[in-house]
Protein backbone atom coordinates (compact mmCIF):
# COMPACT_ATOMS: atom_id res chain seq x y z
CA UNK A 1 0.00 0.00 0.00
CA UNK A 2 2.50 2.45 1.28
CA UNK A 3 4.98 1.79 -1.75
CA UNK A 4 1.15 2.12 -4.23
CA UNK A 5 1.44 5.32 -2.77
CA UNK A 6 4.90 6.41 -3.31
CA UNK A 7 4.74 5.39 -6.57
CA UNK A 8 1.50 7.43 -7.73
CA UNK A 9 3.50 10.30 -6.26
CA UNK A 10 6.46 9.73 -7.76
CA UNK A 11 4.29 9.25 -11.26
CA UNK A 12 2.50 12.90 -10.36
CA UNK A 13 5.65 14.28 -10.32
CA UNK A 14 7.11 13.44 -13.30
CA UNK A 15 4.04 14.14 -15.12
CA UNK A 16 3.40 18.01 -13.84
CA UNK A 17 6.79 18.85 -13.75
CA UNK A 18 5.91 22.02 -15.21
CA UNK A 19 9.25 23.96 -16.57
CA UNK A 20 11.28 21.67 -18.74
CA UNK A 21 14.65 22.29 -19.03
CA UNK A 22 15.68 21.93 -22.36
CA UNK A 23 19.50 21.67 -21.66
CA UNK A 24 21.55 20.00 -19.30
CA UNK A 25 25.15 20.79 -18.28
CA UNK A 26 27.82 17.74 -17.03
CA UNK A 27 31.32 18.50 -16.34
CA UNK A 28 32.10 19.61 -20.29
CA UNK A 29 29.18 18.21 -21.48
CA UNK A 30 26.18 20.21 -22.82
CA UNK A 31 23.18 18.13 -23.12
CA UNK A 32 20.36 19.66 -25.46
CA UNK A 33 16.92 19.10 -26.17
CA UNK A 34 15.99 15.89 -25.20
CA UNK A 35 13.23 14.20 -26.51
CA UNK A 36 10.91 11.49 -27.44
CA UNK A 37 7.96 10.11 -29.04
CA UNK A 38 4.52 9.30 -28.35
CA UNK A 39 3.92 5.45 -28.70
CA UNK A 40 0.59 3.46 -28.29
CA UNK A 41 -0.37 1.60 -25.79
CA UNK A 42 0.54 -1.75 -27.05
CA UNK A 43 4.37 -0.37 -28.22
CA UNK A 44 6.93 -2.02 -26.03
CA UNK A 45 9.58 0.35 -26.96
CA UNK A 46 10.13 3.76 -27.20
CA UNK A 47 13.02 6.33 -28.54
CA UNK A 48 14.70 9.28 -26.90
CA UNK A 49 17.00 11.77 -28.98
CA UNK A 50 19.26 14.67 -27.96
CA UNK A 51 22.67 16.30 -28.68
CA UNK A 52 25.20 16.15 -26.63
CA UNK A 53 28.62 18.94 -26.91
CA UNK A 54 31.51 18.23 -25.69
CA UNK A 55 33.55 21.85 -25.20
CA UNK A 56 36.46 19.85 -23.54
CA UNK A 57 39.50 18.46 -24.89
CA UNK A 58 39.15 14.82 -24.02
CA UNK A 59 36.65 12.40 -25.90
CA UNK A 60 33.91 11.43 -24.08
CA UNK A 61 31.79 7.98 -24.07
CA UNK A 62 28.14 7.76 -23.67
CA UNK A 63 28.20 4.14 -22.66
CA UNK A 64 25.00 3.84 -20.99
CA UNK A 65 21.98 4.77 -20.03
CA UNK A 66 18.87 3.67 -17.52
CA UNK A 67 15.29 4.49 -17.26
CA UNK A 68 12.53 4.03 -15.24
CA UNK A 69 10.14 3.78 -17.98
CA UNK A 70 11.52 0.78 -19.02
CA UNK A 71 12.92 -2.34 -18.61
CA UNK A 72 16.05 -1.45 -20.90
CA UNK A 73 17.59 1.09 -22.15
CA UNK A 74 19.92 0.25 -25.53
CA UNK A 75 21.83 2.34 -27.37
CA UNK A 76 21.04 2.07 -30.97
CA UNK A 77 22.60 2.95 -34.08
CA UNK A 78 19.83 2.72 -37.72
CA UNK A 79 22.08 1.45 -40.52
CA UNK A 80 21.62 1.00 -43.84
CA UNK A 81 22.70 -2.39 -45.43
CA UNK A 82 21.37 -1.45 -49.31
CA UNK A 83 18.28 -0.81 -48.81
CA UNK A 84 17.51 -2.55 -45.50
CA UNK A 85 17.44 -0.91 -42.37
CA UNK A 86 18.65 -2.36 -39.30
CA UNK A 87 18.45 -1.44 -35.79
CA UNK A 88 22.18 -2.35 -34.47
CA UNK A 89 23.25 -1.54 -30.93
CA UNK A 90 25.98 0.42 -30.24
CA UNK A 91 28.64 -2.31 -28.55
CA UNK A 92 31.22 0.83 -27.43
CA UNK A 93 29.23 3.34 -26.95
CA UNK A 94 28.60 6.43 -28.16
CA UNK A 95 31.79 8.50 -28.84
CA UNK A 96 31.32 12.51 -28.55
CA UNK A 97 35.35 13.77 -29.52
CA UNK A 98 36.40 16.56 -28.13
CA UNK A 99 35.26 20.21 -29.19
CA UNK A 100 32.53 18.69 -31.09
CA UNK A 101 28.41 17.67 -30.90
CA UNK A 102 27.14 14.77 -31.44
CA UNK A 103 23.31 14.40 -32.24
CA UNK A 104 21.18 11.01 -31.43
CA UNK A 105 18.40 11.90 -34.00
CA UNK A 106 15.53 10.12 -35.89
CA UNK A 107 17.04 6.99 -38.69
CA UNK A 108 20.49 7.48 -37.17
CA UNK A 109 21.99 7.03 -33.47
CA UNK A 110 19.26 6.89 -30.81
CA UNK A 111 18.46 5.88 -27.15
CA UNK A 112 16.01 2.97 -27.55
CA UNK A 113 13.95 2.44 -24.42
CA UNK A 114 12.82 -1.25 -24.81
CA UNK A 115 10.26 -2.66 -23.19
CA UNK A 116 8.22 0.31 -22.24
CA UNK A 117 6.16 -0.01 -19.27
CA UNK A 118 3.49 2.48 -20.21
CA UNK A 119 2.02 4.65 -23.14
CA UNK A 120 4.22 7.50 -23.39
CA UNK A 121 1.75 10.59 -24.15
CA UNK A 122 2.60 13.96 -25.96
CA UNK A 123 3.76 16.70 -23.41
CA UNK A 124 4.90 14.16 -20.91
CA UNK A 125 8.52 13.63 -19.79
CA UNK A 126 10.43 11.07 -20.12
CA UNK A 127 13.78 10.40 -17.21
CA UNK A 128 16.56 9.02 -18.55
CA UNK A 129 20.03 8.63 -16.83
CA UNK A 130 22.62 8.65 -18.93
CA UNK A 131 26.46 7.40 -18.29
CA UNK A 132 29.34 8.95 -19.87
CA UNK A 133 32.54 7.05 -19.11
CA UNK A 134 34.50 10.06 -18.08
CA UNK A 135 31.78 12.74 -17.09
CA UNK A 136 30.28 10.63 -15.07
CA UNK A 137 26.62 10.36 -15.23
CA UNK A 138 23.36 12.81 -14.78
CA UNK A 139 19.75 12.42 -15.16
CA UNK A 140 17.72 14.49 -18.14
CA UNK A 141 15.03 14.78 -18.90
CA UNK A 142 13.42 14.16 -22.29
CA UNK A 143 10.17 15.75 -23.47
CA UNK A 144 7.43 13.70 -25.18
CA UNK A 145 6.43 15.33 -29.09
CA UNK A 146 3.84 13.54 -31.17
CA UNK A 147 4.18 10.20 -32.53
CA UNK A 148 6.06 11.05 -36.07
CA UNK A 149 7.61 13.98 -34.84
CA UNK A 150 11.18 15.42 -36.09
CA UNK A 151 12.18 16.92 -33.03
CA UNK A 152 12.66 20.68 -31.77
CA UNK A 153 12.81 22.88 -34.55
CA UNK A 154 14.57 26.35 -34.43
CA UNK A 155 17.65 24.75 -32.41
CA UNK A 156 19.24 27.84 -32.03
CA UNK A 157 16.22 29.76 -30.34
CA UNK A 158 16.86 30.26 -26.37
CA UNK A 159 13.19 29.25 -24.96
CA UNK A 160 11.32 26.29 -24.48
CA UNK A 161 9.99 26.17 -27.85
CA UNK A 162 9.31 22.62 -28.17
CA UNK A 163 7.74 21.50 -31.46
CA UNK A 164 7.70 24.88 -32.32
CA UNK A 165 7.19 24.21 -36.09
CA UNK A 166 7.98 25.91 -39.37
CA UNK A 167 4.91 27.66 -41.32
CA UNK A 168 4.73 24.77 -43.29
CA UNK A 169 5.08 21.74 -40.41
CA UNK A 170 8.14 20.67 -42.27
CA UNK A 171 11.59 21.51 -43.21
CA UNK A 172 12.25 22.26 -47.30
CA UNK A 173 15.02 20.42 -48.41
CA UNK B 1 11.55 18.37 -60.24
CA UNK B 2 10.83 16.26 -62.74
CA UNK B 3 14.08 15.46 -63.44
CA UNK B 4 14.65 14.78 -59.41
CA UNK B 5 12.48 12.55 -59.00
CA UNK B 6 13.59 10.90 -61.84
CA UNK B 7 17.40 10.75 -60.80
CA UNK B 8 15.27 9.58 -57.14
CA UNK B 9 13.95 6.65 -58.96
CA UNK B 10 17.50 5.69 -60.58
CA UNK B 11 19.35 6.15 -57.48
CA UNK B 12 16.48 3.78 -55.60
CA UNK B 13 16.74 0.97 -58.93
CA UNK B 14 20.58 1.47 -58.60
CA UNK B 15 20.08 0.49 -55.19
CA UNK B 16 17.89 -2.29 -55.49
CA UNK B 17 19.86 -3.96 -57.98
CA UNK B 18 22.65 -3.92 -55.73
CA UNK B 19 21.18 -6.36 -53.48
CA UNK B 20 20.79 -8.69 -56.37
CA UNK B 21 23.55 -11.09 -54.69
CA UNK B 22 20.82 -10.58 -51.61
CA UNK B 23 17.80 -11.85 -53.30
CA UNK B 24 17.00 -11.97 -57.14
CA UNK B 25 13.46 -11.10 -56.89
CA UNK B 26 14.05 -8.09 -54.64
CA UNK B 27 15.91 -5.81 -58.34
CA UNK B 28 13.85 -4.10 -60.37
CA UNK B 29 15.60 -3.85 -63.91
CA UNK B 30 14.97 -1.16 -66.77
CA UNK B 31 12.24 -3.54 -68.72
CA UNK B 32 10.38 -3.80 -65.68
CA UNK B 33 9.25 -0.34 -66.08
CA UNK B 34 7.19 1.43 -68.70
CA UNK B 35 7.27 5.20 -68.98
CA UNK B 36 4.87 7.95 -71.17
CA UNK B 37 6.09 10.20 -73.93
CA UNK B 38 6.76 12.58 -71.32
CA UNK B 39 9.02 10.58 -69.48
CA UNK B 40 6.53 9.79 -66.70
CA UNK B 41 6.39 6.34 -65.36
CA UNK B 42 3.60 4.68 -66.07
CA UNK B 43 4.21 1.14 -64.68
CA UNK B 44 6.79 -0.08 -62.61
CA UNK B 45 6.03 -4.32 -62.43
CA UNK B 46 5.26 -4.87 -58.96
CA UNK B 47 2.56 -5.20 -56.44
CA UNK B 48 -0.82 -6.76 -57.49
CA UNK B 49 -3.72 -8.37 -55.98
CA UNK B 50 -3.90 -9.52 -52.38
CA UNK B 51 -6.46 -10.40 -49.71
CA UNK B 52 -5.69 -8.82 -46.49
CA UNK B 53 -7.59 -7.83 -42.90
CA UNK B 54 -7.61 -4.03 -42.22
CA UNK B 55 -7.40 -2.09 -38.87
CA UNK B 56 -10.97 -2.64 -38.43
CA UNK B 57 -10.95 -6.28 -39.00
CA UNK B 58 -12.77 -6.70 -42.41
CA UNK B 59 -11.58 -8.24 -45.23
CA UNK B 60 -9.80 -6.24 -47.77
CA UNK B 61 -8.49 -6.64 -51.63
CA UNK B 62 -6.56 -4.64 -53.78
CA UNK B 63 -10.22 -4.05 -55.42
CA UNK B 64 -11.28 -2.01 -52.63
CA UNK B 65 -8.59 0.72 -53.43
CA UNK B 66 -9.17 1.33 -57.28
CA UNK B 67 -10.32 4.47 -58.58
CA UNK B 68 -7.73 6.03 -55.62
CA UNK B 69 -3.90 6.70 -55.97
CA UNK B 70 -2.63 4.73 -53.15
CA UNK B 71 0.68 5.33 -50.95
CA UNK B 72 1.62 1.92 -49.42
CA UNK B 73 4.45 1.45 -46.86
CA UNK B 74 5.20 -1.42 -45.10
CA UNK B 75 6.33 -1.57 -41.66
CA UNK B 76 5.45 -2.84 -37.94
CA UNK B 77 4.10 -0.89 -35.02
CA UNK B 78 7.11 -1.63 -32.54
CA UNK B 79 9.14 -0.35 -34.58
CA UNK B 80 10.10 3.30 -32.98
CA UNK B 81 12.56 5.23 -35.18
CA UNK B 82 12.20 4.59 -39.01
CA UNK B 83 8.67 3.84 -39.04
CA UNK B 84 6.89 6.74 -37.36
CA UNK B 85 9.20 9.16 -39.54
CA UNK B 86 7.75 7.43 -42.60
CA UNK B 87 4.34 7.51 -41.52
CA UNK B 88 4.62 10.95 -40.73
CA UNK B 89 6.11 12.19 -43.86
CA UNK B 90 2.99 10.10 -46.05
CA UNK B 91 0.64 12.38 -43.47
CA UNK B 92 2.63 15.76 -44.40
CA UNK B 93 2.40 14.27 -48.17
CA UNK B 94 -1.59 14.28 -47.45
CA UNK B 95 -0.89 17.73 -45.92
CA UNK B 96 0.61 19.10 -49.20
CA UNK B 97 -1.40 17.93 -51.14
CA UNK B 98 -4.59 20.03 -49.13
CA UNK B 99 -8.03 19.00 -50.76
CA UNK B 100 -6.30 16.73 -53.82
CA UNK B 101 -5.19 14.32 -50.91
CA UNK B 102 -8.89 13.06 -51.12
CA UNK B 103 -7.62 11.15 -53.94
CA UNK B 104 -5.21 9.89 -52.09
CA UNK B 105 -5.43 6.34 -49.67
CA UNK B 106 -2.70 5.97 -47.38
CA UNK B 107 -2.15 2.15 -46.23
CA UNK B 108 0.84 0.73 -44.27
CA UNK B 109 0.61 -3.14 -44.46
CA UNK B 110 2.50 -4.87 -41.07
CA UNK B 111 5.43 -6.99 -42.04
CA UNK B 112 5.15 -8.46 -38.63
CA UNK B 113 1.43 -9.83 -38.61
CA UNK B 114 2.32 -11.90 -35.60
CA UNK B 115 1.99 -8.87 -32.97
CA UNK B 116 0.25 -6.44 -35.10
CA UNK B 117 -3.48 -7.50 -34.91
CA UNK B 118 -6.12 -5.17 -36.30
CA UNK B 119 -6.68 -3.14 -32.80
CA UNK B 120 -3.19 -2.73 -32.88
CA UNK B 121 -3.05 -1.07 -35.82
CA UNK B 122 -5.84 1.04 -35.35
CA UNK B 123 -4.28 2.67 -31.99
CA UNK B 124 -1.20 2.93 -33.81
CA UNK B 125 -2.01 4.54 -37.32
CA UNK B 126 -4.42 6.92 -35.32
CA UNK B 127 -1.16 8.89 -34.01
CA UNK B 128 -0.67 9.52 -37.35
CA UNK B 129 -3.27 10.54 -39.54
CA UNK B 130 -6.89 9.69 -39.75
CA UNK B 131 -7.33 8.49 -42.92
CA UNK B 132 -4.29 5.86 -42.61
CA UNK B 133 -5.55 2.45 -43.12
CA UNK B 134 -3.65 -0.44 -41.49
CA UNK B 135 -3.48 -3.85 -43.19
CA UNK B 136 -2.57 -7.25 -41.56
CA UNK B 137 -3.25 -10.72 -42.42
CA UNK B 138 -1.95 -13.91 -41.76
CA UNK B 139 2.06 -14.71 -41.97
CA UNK B 140 1.21 -16.41 -45.45
CA UNK B 141 -1.21 -13.19 -46.87
CA UNK B 142 2.00 -10.81 -45.69
CA UNK B 143 4.14 -12.90 -47.08
CA UNK B 144 2.68 -12.91 -50.47
CA UNK B 145 1.86 -9.38 -50.71
CA UNK B 146 5.55 -8.38 -49.32
CA UNK B 147 6.79 -10.43 -52.34
CA UNK B 148 4.73 -8.86 -55.13
CA UNK B 149 6.05 -4.88 -53.70
CA UNK B 150 9.40 -6.80 -53.29
CA UNK B 151 10.08 -6.01 -49.49
CA UNK B 152 12.12 -7.91 -47.55
CA UNK B 153 11.94 -7.99 -44.20
CA UNK B 154 13.21 -10.42 -41.17
CA UNK B 155 12.69 -11.19 -37.54
CA UNK B 156 15.48 -10.47 -35.24
CA UNK B 157 16.21 -11.65 -31.93
CA UNK B 158 18.13 -10.89 -28.93
CA UNK B 159 18.82 -12.86 -26.57
CA UNK B 160 18.60 -9.43 -24.26
CA UNK B 161 14.89 -8.73 -24.58
CA UNK B 162 11.32 -10.32 -24.58
CA UNK B 163 10.66 -9.21 -27.70
CA UNK B 164 11.85 -9.11 -31.26
CA UNK B 165 12.78 -6.24 -34.04
CA UNK B 166 12.17 -6.57 -37.80
CA UNK B 167 15.13 -5.62 -40.16
CA UNK B 168 13.05 -4.21 -43.07
CA UNK B 169 13.61 -2.12 -46.86
CA UNK B 170 11.07 0.66 -46.28
CA UNK B 171 9.90 1.86 -49.62
CA UNK B 172 6.91 4.44 -49.83
CA UNK B 173 5.13 2.92 -53.38
CA UNK B 174 2.78 5.23 -55.43
CA UNK B 175 -0.06 2.84 -56.92
CA UNK B 176 -2.24 4.49 -59.56
CA UNK B 177 -6.12 4.61 -59.81
CA UNK B 178 -5.63 1.46 -61.74
CA UNK B 179 -4.03 -0.37 -59.59
CA UNK B 180 -0.40 -0.22 -60.96
CA UNK B 181 2.78 0.68 -59.24
CA UNK B 182 4.31 4.05 -60.69
CA UNK B 183 6.80 5.32 -58.32
CA UNK B 184 8.12 3.86 -55.14
CA UNK B 185 10.27 6.67 -53.21
CA UNK B 186 13.06 5.63 -51.00
CA UNK B 187 13.27 6.23 -46.77
CA UNK B 188 14.01 9.92 -47.14
CA UNK B 189 12.35 11.33 -49.52
CA UNK B 190 11.16 14.91 -48.94
CA UNK B 191 7.31 14.46 -48.36
CA UNK B 192 6.86 17.68 -51.30
CA UNK B 193 8.69 15.48 -53.59
CA UNK B 194 6.51 12.33 -53.24
CA UNK B 195 3.24 15.37 -53.22
CA UNK B 196 4.60 16.66 -56.15
CA UNK B 197 4.91 13.41 -57.97
CA UNK B 198 1.15 12.40 -57.49
CA UNK B 199 0.11 15.72 -58.84
CA UNK B 200 1.92 15.12 -61.76
CA UNK B 201 0.03 11.78 -62.24
CA UNK B 202 -3.25 13.39 -61.20
CA UNK B 203 -2.71 15.93 -63.98
CA UNK B 204 -1.86 13.11 -66.42
CU1 LIG C 1 16.51 1.20 -31.78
Amino acid sequence: MFLKILFSFIMIAFIHSSAVASEFQLGNLTISDPWSRATSSHQMSGVVYLRILNSGNQTDRLIKAVSIHSEKVTLHDMILDGDIMKMQSIKNGVEIPANSEVELKPGAKHIMLMGLKRRLDRGQTVSVTLHFQHAGMTEIKALVFDAGSRGPKGKNLKGNMPGNNSKNGHKSH
Amino acid sequence: MKKSTRIGLILAIILVAALAALAEWLVIRDDDITKNPNGLITSVKMGGAFNLIDHKGNTVTEKNFLGNYVLVFFGYTFCPDVCPTALADVALVLDELGRDSMAVTPIMITIDPKRDKPDVLSEYITLFHDRIIGLTGTEKQIKEVAEKYRVFYRRVDDQEYSFYLMDHTSFIYLVDPKGTVISLFRYGTPPSEIADTIRKHMKG
